[in-house]
């Protein structure tokens, strides 16, 4: 467990299911605010057993961030095994409510995904932020993260659907 | 078996129901690809109830592999 002043982060339990799903919940509206196509399906039902599921999940580790006890934060990442490869750290969600930005608990998340991501075996870290998410790429810099690819989403509308 | 791993491949992967087939091997398909990999896995793992170790991870490129990696597990095949 990683304290600070009031403030900890550990590994998600069971019990956090609850609180976990409301942060993921903010997490993927602000993604879709920005203009990420990608999501789970964020009905409330589906999203909390899909968080349960991560909380037991093997090579996943799901962090909670916690200022007296309530969770405020959270990150999510995995370790991804592909044939040919070294393993790999992968961060696929990182949260904090907006009124505890400002206390370096990203920070502190990423740090303990860091130890926890390389304990289980992976030797780089990936992470995925949108091209215009300016404060997401300053944030990720800062902590020594570089960029290495650079990947476009297409889309086009669909034929029965005219353009607005 | 077979019949749950075809499930798991048309629904986590997007690979046809028609093009699915036991000499079926990573790489062969644009939908089984370092990208899909580790979806294939998790709901393997999820759908037959175990944890795969790393080895049998990096080791299951081909339904054959696959298969055996899962009965070596003791999970029962058709």
């Amino acid at each position: 467990m990683n304290k600070g002043r009031n403030s900890d982060v550990r590994l998600a339990v069971p019990a956090d299911a609850g609180s976990l799903t409301s942060l993921r919940n903010a997490f993927w509206s602000d993604q879709i605010s920005k203009g990420s196509l990608d999501s789970p399906d964020l009905d409330p039902a589906r999203l909390t057993g899909d968080t349960a599921r991560l909380i037991e999940r093997a090579r996943t580790i799901l962090l909670v961030a916690a200022h007296e006890g309530k969770p405020i934060g959270y990150l999510y990442g995995q370790v991804k095994i592909v044939p040919g490869t070294p393993p790999v750290g992968s961060i696929e969600e990182i949260f904090v409510v907006p009124e505890h930005r400002r206390a370096n608990m990203a920070q502190t998340l990423v740090g303990e995904a860091i130890i926890r991501l390389q304990e289980l075996g992976a030797g780089r870290l990936q992470l995925r932020v949108l091209q215009d998410n300016a404060e997401g790429t300053t944030f990720w810099q800062r902590l020594g993260f570089h960029p290495s690819v650079t990947i476009y989403e297409y889309s086009k509308i669909s034929p029965s659907q005219p353009a607005k | 078996m077979k019949a749950a791993l075809k499930e798991i491949f048309v629904s986590e992967l997007g690979v046809k129901p028609e093009d699915f087939r036991d000499d079926l091997t990573y790489n062969a398909i644009p939908e089984w690809d370092s990208a899909s990999h580790m979806s294939m896995i998790m709901a393997v793992e999820e759908k037959f109830g175990l944890t795969l170790e790393s080895d049998d991870i990096v080791n299951m490129t081909s339904i054959e592999k696959i298969v055996a990696t899962l009965k070596a597990k003791g999970v029962s095949v058709e």
